[in-house]
């Protein structure tokens, strides 16, 4: 396999956010970085800036205060990325679903994709859909390699987000 | 020494200072009693940065950033020359500033103080360094680092007080606990990323490269203090390598104050005691 | 051109354009007059160059004493007149002891002077006229477009009027300072600077500015009553012949005489004063006030030059004595402590200032370190030194009066608003300490030179640290700028005088610093020749390698044949460092492929105002981005400046102690 592939495989940087969690999905994702689980062998790390980061980890329900700062994140990082959301609250807001500040699930501030439902998720299943996250990941890497996308330098990185102020 | 030589040193040296990362993390890894990546990690963490998508925040952090890890590169190219400490140090230290101006260089809050965090650092390191190459003349009759392959006593021997300020140093440098307050190793935050929170992509991968030869030019430095015999002189720079290992891992991060209280007592205290030993 | 004519360019021009443009208040006049003048100061500098050899050039003038001590006494009834118009006790004090002392040295002891002569011209002479000529010249034409921007309040003509009668009369009275030879001479043209230096502190005439330039001339007088002190021992114990300053130099009197060593202690505290070595800092802080044109002249290039250099000249004469270690003590001790109070300011004037009180303190550490090596990087610093200050000062006058402020904090983001400016800066504020530039070089030198003074040491290493902290952080203020900045920003159209009297020292650090080993045999070492043996050499191409005067502490290294080199100093190498570090950037930068990012704000990023530097603080507020820098007021403050004024001044009782043993 070509070396940069297998290097763009092999490590996939991990960034959490969390948009109002109970934090019982933190504490497993967390959990996958203590040594019973230890998810530095595939060669992820929980790095903190947008910019260093390949997979944003998306745990909690998003509401409308969190849904500017979720994109602002998103749109930090560089590409490509892949967005995992972690636990029913992420994927489709569980329980508060209808309630009136949720949004119905991080897809609607991002786009998701892997979903794990789960309350919580258990770490096998997060490092699961890591790997999954990582396969999503390869497949971005080859689209870009083939259908470069040109970037532009004029806009700002926050300029979507401006509508959800306050 | 012939170009080829220098040539080989300043390729290899990034080759030999990731592996020993890789090193590090897997060590690291099983004395936490899992399994850890595989060694060439940082190369696959490096050549992924080098493909992915790079963001600036203006040009000016791009310059120093380069400035940051030629100056590096010139300092260890004097070193592998034999040649004057004192200006290694200088050299050093001019890659040292560059990196906190690249800090500096955008207006991000992480990026300050992370960069202020490095001067402070700076601050500690440098004295322990020049007291070094006072040492070297001391030791030899001359500040050329040649000095020291010739004389028969290794310099440890006269200068342990001098060698325990450069483990400090040397802790300080390879930005481990308990003293990594302005940017850390991987699996660590401090304040978001520190210095590096703007620098992403190909950026990112430069200052990654800049960190591993600066982990050889230390090991170099370690080196020195045993240099005749040339294997011990190894030998002293992997024990030194596996003790930071340690201290790592059973050390929790100092808070900012103390690490300058630290740092700077016992850093320039130890070398000041050990050089004033042999002068006065 | 011979001697006479000479003399006529470097003292009598600069007196004759500084009464014209008193006398003529025309822009154009004054324009054209500096102009000529600085390029006849520039030409007479490169003939001198090229006419002084091995042998010092000796002047003499038939007139006797009495001319000089008319003008003495003239200038110190002024002094004293000035210190009763503003009450100031001990101004009054200290202008009556040199007055009752300068009549009693004249009528009391009677000297006979008619054998010394007058003006010695050497290398080292030499050295200082080229700096003094060059760097002043061009500061000179600086100021032409300063005055025009300054603000002069009532009668603005009139003011630009005496500012440059003693601007430029400074210039002249320089020259002569470093000429004379003559102790009533010396004093004369100490006198006078002090004098041109106080007229010029209060130029803008408000309240801050008078109180300053009282204190600067309440602190030189305290200097000028130690050099009278100085030529009363000489005379009173030697006769007329020891008022000539290279007799004492060359004299072997140093062993036998408690008198001539108190008078050697007493000169070198002049130089002290007139350097502002601590405790006589503040009135070198307080004379910021003034324009900036006189602060990069008057402070950092040439009058405080003139206290180190008498220092310098005088080396020899206390060389090997326990005076040395003292005033090497001394001078490592200020430069440690103005290092560490430069990081407390935020003033950008105040932090040159400080820095430029701890380099002439690294000067006076060499001269007491007494060895080859520390005497040459000693004269290293003096050229390197004034051109880098110069150079940052004149760049802080223009930001100043861009900005509108002379606060560090209020020039952030200068690297967007100014590009030029900040690349004018960013050669400055390098040159003054990293590789591979002249002062490092003296750095260098001298700190492998002060492994003989062993207590030194640690001053040195400490010092030098804190220059490392300050200039960064200073420069990492200007650069802190916004993603979008620098396509908003409208670059500020410079003055043609602005570009040259920039852009000269700019160029002039390069090519002086690349061109070291032309720098080193052309200039330095023949300026320490006559006392002190070759402490730098070439070797194979760009390298400069350091010799010490002898070995104390180990045999020589044999390698194989050859014997190492103490020192080595690898121009070429750092040179290709620097070149590497301006292309590869322009050579891997692809701004087509890249985009610029936003900063990081934990997510909190508002698109708000065209700079998107706010972000959503609590309650949802839009808040700017506020950043600043790391003063540690909490540590240097007051009482610490206090604590560091007295140990200085236990130190300089100490330098006297010493004398006697």
């Amino acid at each position: 396999m070509n070396l940069v592939r297998l290097a763009q495989a092999k490590s996939p940087w991990v960034l959490h956010y969390d948009a109002s969690s109970c934090n019982g999905c933190d504490i497993e994702t967390v959990a996958c970085l203590t040594p019973l689980y230890d998810i530095e062998r595939f060669g992820a790390v929980s790095i903190g800036s947008p910019k260093h980061a390949d997979m944003l980890l998306v745990t909690g329900n998003v509401n409308h205060k969190s849904k500017r700062v979720l994109r602002n994140i998103y749109d930090q990082m560089t590409e490509p990325k892949v967005v995992v959301a972690i636990g029913i609250c992420a994927t489709s807001s569980g329980v508060f679903h209808q309630s009136y500040n949720v949004l119905g699930g991080a897809d609607q501030a991002v786009p998701v994709d892997v979903y794990i439902s789960g309350c919580p998720p258990r770490p096998e299943a997060i490092i699961d859909a890591i790997i999954m996250g990582v396969e999503k990941l390869k497949k971005k890497w080859k689209e870009e390699e083939e259908h470069p996308v040109k970037r532009s330098n004029q806009g700002s990185d926050t300029e979507r987000s401006t509508a959800d102020v306050g | 020494m012939s170009w080829a030589l220098i040539g080989m040193g300043v390729l290899g040296a990034p080759l030999l200072g990731g592996l020993l990362f890789g090193i590090d993390r897997k060590v690291t890894a099983r004395l936490q009693g899992r399994k850890g990546p595989p060694i060439v990690q940082p190369f696959y963490d490096v050549i992924k940065l080098l493909a992915k998508d790079s963001t600036y925040t203006n040009r000016r952090q791009v310059f120093y950033l380069y400035s940051h890890l030629l100056w590096m590169l010139v300092a260890l190219v004097i070193l592998l020359t034999r040649q004057d400490f004192l200006v290694f140090v200088f050299a050093l230290t001019f890659s040292e500033v560059s990196l906190a101006l690249a800090g500096f260089a955008t207006k991000s809050p992480y990026s300050h103080v992370g960069s202020n965090r490095e001067m402070l650092q700076i601050l500690a390191s440098e004295p322990v360094l020049v007291f070094m190459a006072f040492a070297l003349y001391l030791a030899t009759g001359s500040f050329l680092t040649g000095g020291v392959f010739l004389i028969d006593e290794p310099l440890l021997f006269s200068y342990p007080l001098l060698f325990l300020a450069v483990l400090l140093v040397l802790t300080i440098l390879m930005r481990k606990s308990p003293f990594d307050i302005s940017s850390s190793a991987h699996a660590h935050q401090e304040l978001v990323r520190g210095i590096s929170t703007e620098f992403s992509g190909k950026y990112l991968a430069l200052l990654e490269i800049a960190h591993w030869v600066e982990l050889i030019i230390i090991l170099v430095i370690v080196f020195l203090f045993w240099a005749n015999p040339w294997w011990a002189g190894v030998l002293l720079a992997l024990g030194a390598y596996f003790l930071e290992l340690l201290i790592d891992n059973t050390y929790a991060r100092l808070k900012l104050g103390s690490m300058i209280r630290t740092t700077w007592a016992w850093g320039f205290g130890l070398s000041l005691v050990n050089i004033l030993y042999f002068t006065l | 051109m011979t001697w006479n004519q000479f003399l006529l360019v470097a003292l009598a021009l600069p007196l004759a354009v500084a009464l014209l443009n008193y006398l003529v208040r025309s822009p154009q006049i004054r324009k054209g007059s500096i102009i000529v003048m600085a390029l006849a100061l520039i030409a007479s500098a490169v003939w001198l160059h090229t006419r002084v050899g091995d042998e010092a050039v000796v002047l003499s003038f038939p007139w006797g004493n009495l001319p000089i001590l008319v003008l003495d006494l003239a200038i110190l009834a002024y002094i004293a007149y000035v210190g009763i118009e503003r009450r100031h006790p001990y101004i009054i004090a200290l202008a009556v002891l040199q007055l009752a002392g300068l009549f009693y040295i004249e009528l009391g002891l009677r000297p006979d002077v008619s054998e010394v002569p007058s003006l010695v011209i050497d290398r080292l002479s030499v050295v200082m006229y080229l700096v003094v000529a060059v760097i002043g010249s061009i500061i000179c034409v600086y100021a032409l477009q300063y005055m025009e921007e300054h603000d002069d309040h009532a009668h603005p003509e009139e003011r630009k009027g005496r500012f440059f009668l003693w601007f430029v009369l400074f210039l002249g009275i320089m020259n002569g300072l470093i000429f004379a030879n003559n102790l009533f001479w010396l004093y004369f043209f100490w006198e006078a600077t002090t004098l041109c230096s106080f007229e010029l502190i209060g130029h803008d005439d408000t309240r801050e500015s008078r109180d300053n330039a009282l204190l600067a001339l309440f602190l030189n007088s305290i200097g000028g009553l130690a050099m009278i002190a100085a030529i009363f021992l000489l005379v009173n114990t030697f006769g007329g012949a020891a008022a000539s300053l290279f007799a004492v130099v060359n004299s072997g009197l140093a062993v036998l005489s408690t008198s001539f060593l108190a008078a050697l202690a007493f000169l070198v505290i002049g130089g002290f004063t007139k350097a502002a070595q601590l405790p006589f800092q503040n009135w070198l802080l307080g004379a910021m006030v003034a324009p900036t044109p006189v602060s990069a002249l008057l402070h950092s290039s040439t009058m405080v030059k003139a206290g180190v250099y008498l220092i310098l000249r005088l080396a020899p004469a206390y060389s090997g004595l326990p005076l040395s270690t003292a005033i090497a003590l001394f001078g490592g001790f200020t430069f440690l402590a103005a290092s560490l109070l430069a990081v407390a300011d935020d003033n950008a004037k105040r932090v040159l200032a400080y820095s430029t009180v701890a380099n002439l303190g690294l000067i006076v550490a060499c001269c007491g370190i007494n060895t080859a090596l520390a005497v040459s990087a000693a004269v290293l610093l003096i050229v390197f030194h004034a051109v880098c200050k110069a150079l940052l000062f004149m760049g802080v006058g223009v930001i100043e009066h861009n900005v509108g402020s002379r606060n560090i904090e209020n020039m952030e983001g200068l690297a967007a608003r100014m590009p030029a400016m900040m690349l004018v800066m960013s050669i400055g504020v390098f040159g003054m300490f990293l590789p591979p530039f002249g002062v490092l070089f003296a750095k260098w030198a001298a700190m492998e030179a002060s492994i003989r003074e062993p207590l030194l040491v640690a001053l040195l290493v400490a010092g030098s640290t804190l220059t490392a902290l300050f200039w960064t952080k200073w420069l990492g203020r200007m650069l802190s700028t916004l993603p979008r900045e620098e396509e908003e920003a409208r670059p500020v159209p410079m003055s043609g005088y602005y570009v040259t009297s920039l852009g000269t020292p700019a160029l002039g650090l390069v090519m002086l610093s690349l061109g070291l080993p032309a720098v080193v045999n052309g200039l330095v070492l023949p300026s320490t020749m006559t006392w002190y043996p070759s402490a730098i050499q070439g070797v194979s191409g760009l390298n400069l390698a350091a010799f010490s005067w002898a070995n104390y502490y180990n045999p020589e290294i044999v390698l194989g044949n050859a014997v190492m080199p103490e020192g080595l100093f690898p121009v070429g190498l750092l040179f290709v460092g620097l070149l590497l570090m301006l292309v590869v950037p322009m050579a891997f930068f692809a701004p087509e492929k890249e985009r610029v990012g936003d900063i990081y704000l934990s997510g909190e990023n508002l698109d708000e105002g065209p700079l998107s530097q706010y972000f959503a603080g609590a309650m949802e507020i839009p808040s700017q981005v506020s950043l600043g820098g790391y003063y540690f007021r909490g540590i240097l403050n007051d009482r610490t400046v206090l604590s560091l004024n007295i140990v200085a001044a236990a130190l300089i009782v100490m330098m006297i102690g010493v004398v006697a043993l």
